[in-house]
């Protein structure tokens, strides 16, 4: 077995859009799946489980955090390290997607 | 907002530092989410949820979410455990994806032996088990009234007997409802209503909080509506001004006080039929014709049923006693209750609610697990066959060091994969069958809208599927752990067949129960086949129906009344498309009215009960009761002619005619009146259908016609029905249009009804049956192939030698034929002492009938034949030579 972690083995789809919809804005869990469920224009909706799943690991590992705040429901925002997370992330992407487009695997982009 | 309590089970899946972290926002979460969705999707919303949490919660254990610096905790060594046995998953996993084959059947039959169980607990626990939803429901109990001597089951009291009652010690309060049906208007549509007219503290004996206003008060006067939520809904588009409005009761006025709650449901034990939901619900007043019954020193005629809060440490027999006193002293004061035995049972209301369901579904219980119990000997069956296939892979693992006990958990392992595999997909049975119940349900069954899969469900799910892992994933487990690594690896061709007795046995016991299954829902066709062709003596297809009442406010009786429903008759008579049309009341099969009947000629001698019936002359030629003597009414007749049914005739004045005498009846409560016969029609079966078909009076509507009271109107017609509605209800409006159109239906309708619990029986246990007989023969299929296959080299060598191949056919039919027979000779005798928990469903049928058990012996034979002739067939094929290499 691996001891070893690399963060990357967390960042599964489900993650991904957490830590995307918390770029912009503090949010609770059930904001969260609304925010994914709209992005994704309801092509992922996420389940009570897989959503705090990842959020337990996400706040677990620092890349994400707690907002103290009065209300009930708690809400989070995303950490510099989650947003670094986030960054390389999305750089690898890009860069997959810009090597499709030049392969002429994807339609260019207008 | 409603709490989903399930939710705190299934955490226990997860981590303790997770639950600890985020139980509240997860049953947030499901409670947002499942607010969110419909309630007809909501059956899948849960399951989409229950395993949602129960991957992460899986993905959660196995892969924890920091993993701890080495050390010497014990934390460690369950971090060991948790990753050797995150190792052994992938592994069984990748085991079972390889033998898909086995994986599907095993997985299939848990799903079917799980599901099928689960969706008939969650209509148990719905009805049996779930507590209705009212304040401290274990203390209301429900007072029965019973003339026995008369057959009166569950009389009707009077505003007198209600009082009395309330001075029974044990009681905290007692409360009476009468349901009629009134029309409504000053609401949009003049509209038929379902009313409670109950005593002053009857909704707040139940615990119920208006959702707006308030309820009724003791000392309210009269006057007063609380409206069900659906009415509100309805009729008011749920506007909080309905509150204070003013509305029309027959006529009479009456103001809103209050909206109930949504979830408030009058459960109420069924008397001659289901109880209609109450749309709202009245205070006592004098309005309508019968308003003295609420005092108590009203009319001896009753209409009120009664519910009772016991006192706190009251027990039922203390309210049972004191009511006792109450009716020791009713009979002394009323000669008739004397005469009739009159007595009054005090019970638990659930108890009634559900007294008439419970032996039904207590059986569809025990029929449902024995296929759980067909589902376990199979997956027993495959195991074991898969087991002794693995033998020298399991020796293997044992002589390369591995532990008895690593080798024993690495098949539990598998076995619970397989159970949760067919436990997720047996839910999914059950959520289908969970949203499917409210549409095949009979009305009969009460509580159906709480069928549903909540959190007890789920345990009974989960728990009847770790019932069959342990039970049937111990034995291959266990014979794993005992292998000898020396005596398996060093024969290098293990020939000994263990447990083949014991698989043959539980085949045997498979096809036995089956049988037994079979034969009871073979039963169960033959009645509902048998109920579908009785003659009813009148022609209910193409006859369309409806309810009409006029208020006593507008109308007088009988020459008003009868005038309007004459005017109704020939105007719907008169609609392009219908052939005729007729009054009466009751319509078969939509209620009851009956009394005395005696022979008037000299000294009076009593016939005893009979049925009643208020027609008009067009009704008898609208549903084809051909009138075999005599004539019909007509304009001008004296009041007091009827028409005697067929059987009344031959009973009274046997081999002589009837029309021209007299008989004596008691319609309208004023004591015995003579009545002169002037025709005898057909019998029909208008109460039962599966009674012998009851005497009737009928008396002329023209004399008798009725106000404040709905009387059926039948229209003989082939038009369609969204062609006839509104044409039918443009008649009632040009005519008056204050008075609503009830309840409209098809004939038929009614007449279906009648055998709707039968065949709602028949649907699942025939269900069942099939399921349990597919299984079976799969077990059997299985267990001959396996069999057969270690036995090849056997073939081979006798095929080799000259043997003829059907003769080798002939070896092995053989050999599944005597398991066949053993378990026809078992399953039939079974279901011979079995089959009598099921005579009060059947109808015609014997539960012996001989010919139900040959069919279904017959039908088990032949599949039984093609399971054992499939894999007989295949070997008898093989090339001798082949079959002794491959070996």
């Amino acid at each position: 077995m691996p001891t070893s972690r690399n963060p990357r083995d967390l960042l599964t789809p489900a993650a991904l859009h957490i830590l995307l919809s918390l770029a912009g804005e503090e949010l609770h869990g059930y904001a969260i799946k609304h925010a994914v469920e709209d992005r994704t224009r309801g092509k992922m909706s996420l389940g009570p489980g897989t959503l705090y799943e990842a959020v337990h690991r996400m706040a677990a590992d620092g890349w994400i955090e707690e907002v103290e705040s009065g209300g009930r429901r708690r809400v989070y925002r995303i950490t510099s390290a989650g947003l670094q997370i986030l960054d390389d992330e999305l750089q690898r992407l890009d860069e997959i997607v810009t090597y499709a487009r030049r392969a002429d695997l994807l339609p260019r982009a207008t | 907002m409603r709490r989903h309590r399930w939710t705190d089970w299934i955490l226990l899946v997860f981590p303790r530092e997770f639950r600890d972290a985020h139980r509240t926002e997860v049953r947030d979460f499901v409670e947002s989410a499942l607010a969110d969705v419909n309630p007809a999707g909501r059956a899948w919303a849960t399951f989409a949820i229950v395993l949602d949490l129960l991957r992460a919660g899986i993905r959660l254990r196995l892969r924890p979410a920091r993993l701890r610096a080495s050390g010497t905790s014990p934390r460690e060594e369950r971090e060991g455990w948790t990753a050797s046995t995150a190792h052994d998953v992938r592994l069984a996993v990748r085991g079972l994806s390889r033998s898909a084959g086995f994986s599907f059947v095993v997985v299939m039959t848990l799903a079917l032996g799980v599901g099928l169980n689960t969706a008939l607990f969650s209509v148990v626990n719905a009805v049996l088990l779930r507590p209705l939803g009212y304040e401290e429901p274990d203390r209301l109990a429900y007072l029965t009234a019973t003339l026995p001597k008369k057959e009166i089951e569950d009389l009707l009291l009077s505003g007198g007997d209600l009082s009395d009652l309330r001075q029974v010690a044990a009681f905290e309060t007692v409360e009476g409802i009468a349901r009629i049906r009134q029309n409504l208007n000053g609401a949009g549509l003049p509209r038929q209503v379902a009313v409670g007219w109950v005593s002053g503290g009857f909704l707040e004996m139940f615990g119920v909080v208006a959702e707006l206003g308030r309820l009724h008060r003791e000392d309210d006067p009269p006057g007063m509506v609380v409206l069900s939520h659906g009415m509100w809904t309805d009729a008011f588009g749920a506007d909080p001004d309905a509150l204070g409005a003013s509305v029309q009761l027959d006529g009479y006025p009456y103001t809103i006080i209050g909206v109930l709650p949504h979830d408030f449901v009058l459960h109420f034990p069924p008397r001659g039929g289901a109880n209609p939901d109450i749309d709202l619900w009245k205070n006592p007043d004098e309005f309508w014709q019968n308003g003295a019954i609420w005092s108590a020193q009203g009319p001896e005629f009753g209409l009120i049923r009664t519910v009772a809060r016991l006192r706190d440490g009251a027990s039922f027999e203390d309210a049972q006693d004191g009511v006792d006193v109450v009716v020791a002293d009713l009979r002394a004061r009323f000669p008739d209750f004397e005469a009739d035995d009159f007595r009054i049972s005090v019970d638990g209301l659930r108890a009634r609610v559900v007294e008439e369901v419970r032996p039904t579904l207590t059986l569809l219980l025990g029929a449902v697990s024995l296929v759980l119990i067909i589902a376990c000997a199979n997956v027993a069956n495959l195991l074991l066959v898969r087991g002794q296939g693995r033998r020298r892979e399991m020796a293997l693992r044992l002589a390369l060091g591995s532990t008895r006990g690593r080798v024993g958990r690495y098949l539990m392992i598998e076995s619970l994969l397989l159970s949760v595999a067919g436990t997720g997909l047996g839910l999914t049975v059950a959520a289908w069958f969970v949203t499917a119940v409210p549409r095949f349900a009979p009305p009969e069954l009460p509580l159906v809208d709480f069928v549903g899969v909540d959190g007890v469900v789920l345990s009974f799910a989960i728990g009847a599927s770790l019932f069959v892992t342990l039970l049937v994933g111990v034995l291959p487990a266990l014979a794993a752990v005992r292998t000898d690594p020396a005596a398996e690896l060093g024969n290098g061709r293990a020939t000994g067949v263990r447990g083949t007795g014991l698989r043959r046995g539980l085949v045997v016991a498979q096809l036995a129960l089956s049988i037994v299954l079979l034969v009871g829902a073979g039963l169960l066709t033959s009645s509902v086949v048998r109920l579908q062709r009785v003659d009813t003596g009148f022609d209910a297809s193409n006859v369309y129906t409806f309810g009409v009442s006029i208020p006593g406010s507008q109308y007088g009786w009988p020459e008003e009344a009868n005038a309007y429903y004459r005017e109704v008759e020939a105007r719907v008579a008169a609609l392009p498309g219908v052939e005729s049309a007729g009054v009466v009341w009751p319509m078969p099969f939509a209620g009851g009215w009956g009394g005395e009947h005696e022979i008037s000629e000299g000294e009076p001698i009593p016939l005893g009960l009979v049925s009643y019936r208020l027609a008009t002359e067009s009704y008898f030629p609208t549903v084809r009761i051909p009138l075999s003597e005599g004539r019909l009414f007509r304009e001008g007749d004296p009041t007091h002619v009827i028409v005697v049914s067929r059987g009344v005739a031959e009973r009274t004045w046997p081999g002589r005619a009837a029309v021209g005498r007299s008989l004596r009846a008691n319609p309208w409560g004023r004591g015995m009146e003579d009545f002169e016969v002037i025709g005898v029609v057909g019998d029909i079966r208008g109460l039962d259908l599966r009674a012998s078909p009851e005497g009737t009076l009928y008396f002329d509507a023209r004399s008798w016609s009725w106000v404040d009271w709905e009387v059926h109107v039948l229209a003989r017609t082939s038009v369609t029905e969204a062609a006839l509605l509104p044409a039918l209800r443009a008649v009632l409006a040009e005519i008056d249009d204050a008075v609503p159109l009830a309840h409209p239906a098809p004939l038929e309708d009614a007449l279906r009804l009648q055998s709707a619990s039968t065949r709602f029986v028949l649907v699942l246990l025939g269900g069942f049956a099939a399921t349990a007989g597919l299984l079976a023969v799969v077990g059997l299929y299985g267990v001959i192939s396996y069999s057969v296959g270690l036995r090849s080299r056997e073939f081979g060598v006798r095929i080799a030698l000259g043997s003829a191949r059907w003769g080798i056919l002939a070896m092995v039919i053989k050999d599944g034929g005597k398991l066949t027979l053993a378990g026809l000779v078992l399953g039939l005798a079974g279901a011979w002492v079995l089959a009598g928990f099921l005579d009060a469903l059947l109808f015609e049928v014997t539960a012996t009938d001989p010919s139900t058990y040959l069919v279904v012996a017959i039908l088990l034979a032949v599949c039984s034949g093609i399971a054992s002739w499939i894999p007989a067939w295949r070997v008898s094929r093989v090339n001798a030579v082949e079959a002794l290499r491959a070996n």
